[in-house]
């Protein structure tokens, strides 16, 4: 992805928004890709390139999707009759296709295995989970409110959950003391903090699997923060993009399935986002949506998807795709065996080469663990090293800093958006660095 | 499963507790008297045909006959299928290339390649409804606002406003010139402004104009440039229907002008608003693009589209279809033919019964006159007639006051969204109508001579006493000489 850094003029008349830079891009989250787009490796052309491993994308699932469109032409193609096409060139209603939203709703119950039930006309449709959570955001706060956000959290937010909105981020404090898990201290904390600082909290935002961790929030730790939210009367946003990247589906559980077995008490504070960015390896298609059990916001969130509605022929095309249940079904497992593999691939590779990992679960990334090798436990260290990596070993990977981690040495590394070759050339070339680094320390 | 509404007000922010999603406005009402009861040929033909939808329906089969031959740009297809990763896959907001690249060919050849357009100021966003919110969330800060001719689109309302927190300020047109946008009037709502002390940021022009159905002329444009350079704000075209302009020579772009006179202004001022869903017909597929001839509107509006990408999908097809420079100038010229040909149907064939409309030749509707149907001139007046349109004529069109026209009695008519048949079937209720509130009132008028009262007997038109008295008006068209001519 090409990102511009921006001489910005002395433009004359545009709003604070345009010149502010809360959009994000000068973290180093995108200078490492500036630097992958420079230099990409290439297994023939450009086998001394950077490779790209500060991508979240799941590449390892396409055959499956090939395949089913190749043996299913009549139903995600428009057919021979020009209503077909007119008819849905002309849809533009924000409700969006009663297929598709049938599809998503059954796809998120199976990725659940059955473990919550998800009704259509809850399904609001928004181009990219990107756009779903600034909607959200919106919706639930206004200018100068916060929201809380457990760290480490995925870079995008800043950018999604304030830019546009002027809402804020308070960050939860979470460490590798116990994981990095959520606790109910640390949530106290973020609220006491934001009070003090005369900013009102409006809700909590977890991503669940969590990024950049890859690993899932555990069902006390759920429930813990929904008691949280209801004593404080505030929202529960729940992420759950990697859902379907779960490695084991037993180990994830999701808002939803803890609402139902409550009865749905307290729901009407909670809301899920969603996408196939991830599970499906569909980003450029844009699909995300918000899932609230409150019907205000419902409402409201469809009103306001007319800025973000997903194209209808991408709708036509996944309603059909999602709603063949053996398919969905067949993929989801496979998908979830292969990260799996992946993981495990990664992981044993990082640990032959000395490199601790947090146990994970989920996601397409792991989160690992470099603070032995940095020369101090600063965050500056962290870049220091980041930056080595980046242009001498030439992998891009995401410093945990950048995610906002409260302890220097942690780094994201995704292994789903590359061959296993690629993976196994990135793993080799760690070793490397790290024996070398092991000689110099 | 169903969760009970949270009543605590403030659980909610403001901007989704207040009224700025605009649906309460009239525009709306037709909307659902249509739905819930839709005209259909041989289901329910009687239902409420709907002519309140800008729509262009009259060019499919030349979209699909392309589809047909062509189909590599499916990336659902074996000819296209080995597209189908690297597409799924690519995020990138600047777009695929070739898209851009083909939008901005279709855009030239739209203003008959009088201007070339820049691939690389190409930005996406969802639909001109996110090019809109996004271009105001680049130029304006909250309580900001910009300049906005009246009559206008009611979406406006909600797409620059609702959340950016931006005003809109009115700049009043009126019948008497065409409602063509003065000097005067900008002036004017320049000074409003700056009295109450806001902010003016912007001039935001629709051309051609939703809902008149007229192009601005080459010196009216190159005013209003003087206007904004002059007072250093910026100039938003809105150029959504340019491709359905009937004397396509005659359109002038922004664009144009600023090639034409390139020292006219400073070109950072510059912005168009464009999108497929009216020239194509293609509302569903959310195509939408800015094109702002200034750098940092450009970058900035850039990183904002990631929150309204186009489908890469829909990039895909568009790129493919919109290359093809045959097909393109083909489906120009033919559709200009079929939208010339039906709006000068309907026009012509409603002014036989006395019903006038504003002189335009652009847009997917018209702008009807109905001024002389008002029992007064007063906006309670339009609404009572315009429920009578749609409860009994069963029309859903939109009532002026809807688009903040100053002036009661004006009303806008969709006639592309339809086939022939259906618009004959509209013009038959109108002709109708008119015709049948003529012998009522000559009726009324003999009865009324002979003092007799069992005419509401003979009524053989559904007409209540109360309705008839509304439409009963001294202005009413039913005095005019061409009707009594008929009779």
């Amino acid at each position: 992805m090409a990102i511009e850094i921006v001489q910005v003029q002395p433009s004359v008349g545009l709003s604070k928004m345009a010149v502010s830079q809360t959009h994000g891009e000068g973290s180093p989250y995108f200078a490492g890709w500036k630097a992958y787009d420079e230099n990409p490796y290439h297994e023939t052309n450009n086998p001394s390139g950077v490779i790209q491993m500060g991508l979240a994308e799941n590449q390892v699932s396409f055959d499956m999707l090939e395949e089913y469109l190749e043996t299913n032409l009549e139903s995600t193609n428009w057919g021979q009759k020009v209503s077909g096409f007119r008819e849905n060139a002309l849809f533009q209603d924000y409700h969006g296709l009663l297929s598709f939203r049938k599809a998503m709703a059954s796809f998120m119950e199976q990725v659940r295995g059955g473990k919550a039930k998800f009704n259509p006309d809850r399904v609001v449709l928004t181009a990219g989970a990107t756009a779903a959570n600034e909607l959200l955001t919106f919706i639930l706060a206004d200018p100068g409110d916060a929201l809380l956000v457990p760290t480490p959290y995925y870079p995008g937010f800043d950018r999604d959950l304030r830019w546009r909105t002027g809402v804020q981020i308070v960050p939860i404090h979470c460490d590798s003391s116990n994981g990095f898990q959520i606790t109910p201290e640390a949530l106290e904390a973020a609220y006491d903090h934001a009070t003090k600082m005369n900013i009102k909290v409006r809700g909590v935002l977890i991503t669940n699997p969590s990024n950049p961790l890859g690993a899932t929030v555990q069902r006390k730790v759920l429930e813990e923060i929904l008691e949280f939210a209801t004593r404080k009367n505030i929202h529960l946003v729940s992420d759950e993009i990697y859902s379907g990247s779960a490695f084991c589906a037993d180990e994830f559980v999701s808002i939803a399935e803890v609402l139902e077995s409550r009865n749905y008490k307290d729901s009407e504070r909670c809301h899920i986002v969603y996408s196939l960015s991830k599970d499906l390896g569909l980003p450029g298609f844009r699909v995300g949506t918000v899932y609230s059990y409150n019907d205000q916001v419902v409402t409201t969130a469809r009103r306001m998807s007319s800025f973000t509605l997903i194209s209808s022929q991408t709708q036509f095309l996944l309603a059909a795709m999602l709603s063949d249940t053996d398919f969905t079904q067949k993929y989801i497992k496979i998908n979830r065996e292969r990260l799996k593999k992946r993981y495990e691939m990664i992981v044993n590779g990082l640990k032959k080469a000395g490199i601790e990992c947090l146990k994970g679960n989920a996601g397409l990334f792991c989160w690992m663990n470099l603070s032995p090798y940095l020369e101090e436990p600063t965050i500056k260290s962290e870049l220091a090293i980041w930056n080595t990596i980046m242009h001498e070993v030439r992998l891009n990977i995401s410093p945990g800093s950048s995610c906002h981690c409260s302890e220097p040495g942690w780094f994201r590394v995704c292994f789903a958006n590359m061959s296993e070759e690629t993976l196994e050339v990135a793993l080799s070339r760690i070793h490397a660095f790290i024996k070398e680094r092991k000689q110099v320390l | 499963m169903e969760v009970g509404l949270n009543n605590t007000h403030k659980f909610l922010s403001k901007i989704a507790t207040n009224d700025g999603h605009g649906e309460n406005s009239p525009y709306f009402d037709g909307w659902k008297a249509y739905d819930t009861n839709p005209y259909h040929p041989l289901t329910n033909p009687s239902g409420v045909i709907q002519m309140g939808l800008a729509e262009n329906q009259l060019c499919f089969d030349l979209i699909h006959e392309w589809l047909m031959n062509h189909p590599e740009a499916s990336i659902c297809t074996p000819q296209g299928g080995f597209d189908f990763k690297e597409i799924a896959l690519f995020q990138d907001y600047h777009g695929l290339p070739e898209f851009r690249a083909a939008i901005a060919n279709f855009m030239s050849r739209v203003r008959g390649s009088r201007v070339k357009f820049d691939p690389d100021r190409i930005v996406m966003s969802g639909g001109a409804t996110g090019a809109h919110e996004t271009v105001a969330f680049c130029l304006a800060n909250r309580g900001e606002a910009f300049l906005v001719p009246t009559p206008y689109y009611p979406g406006f309302d909600r797409d620059l406003k609702w959340r950016t927190g931006v005003e809109l300020i009115p700049v009043v047109c009126e019948s008497s010139n065409n409602f063509k946008v003065t000097l005067e009037a900008l002036e004017d709502a320049y000074d409003k402004a700056k009295e109450s002390n806001i902010k003016v940021k912007g001039l935001l022009i629709t051309n051609p104009s939703n809902p008149l159905g007229t192009f601005f002329d080459k010196e009216t444009l190159k005013t209003l440039v003087g206007f904004i350079n002059e007072k250093n704000i910026h100039l938003v075209c809105d150029e959504i229907y340019a491709g359905t302009v009937t004397n396509g020579n005659k359109f002038v772009s922004i664009a144009e002008i600023l090639e034409e006179v390139p020292t006219i202004c400073d070109h950072n001022l510059i912005h168009i608003v464009y999108s497929l869903s009216k020239d194509m017909g293609f509302p569903g597929f959310r195509v939408g693009i800015i094109y702002s001839y200034n750098d940092t509107v450009v970058s900035i509006s850039r990183k904002m589209s990631s929150f309204g990408l186009v489908s890469t999908q829909t990039q895909h097809m568009i790129a493919s279809m919109l290359s093809q420079n045959d097909f393109v100038d083909n489906f120009i010229h033919e559709s200009r033919t079929r939208l010339a040909h039906r709006h000068d149907m309907i026009t012509r064939e409603l002014a036989e019964v006395g019903i006038g409309s504003l002189e335009s030749n652009a847009g997917l509707f018209f702008w009807m006159d109905l001024r002389r149907f008002l029992k007064e001139p007063t906006f309670e007046a339009e609404m009572t007639f315009w429920r009578i349109i749609i409860n009994e004529i069963k029309l859903n069109v939109s009532p002026g006051s809807s688009f903040h026209c100053n002036e009661p009695g004006w009303f806008r008519v969709c006639f592309a969204n339809m086939d022939d048949a259906t618009v004959m079937v509209a013009i038959e209720r109108i002709k109708s109508f008119v015709h049948e509130t003529r012998m009522l009132e000559i009726k009324t008028k003999a009865l009324a001579k002979t003092k007799k009262q069992c005419w509401q007997n003979n009524l053989t038109l559904k007409l209540s006493s109360r309705r008839l008295e509304e439409i009963m008006s001294p202005h009413s068209p039913l005095n005019s000489p061409m009707l009594r001519a008929q009779n």
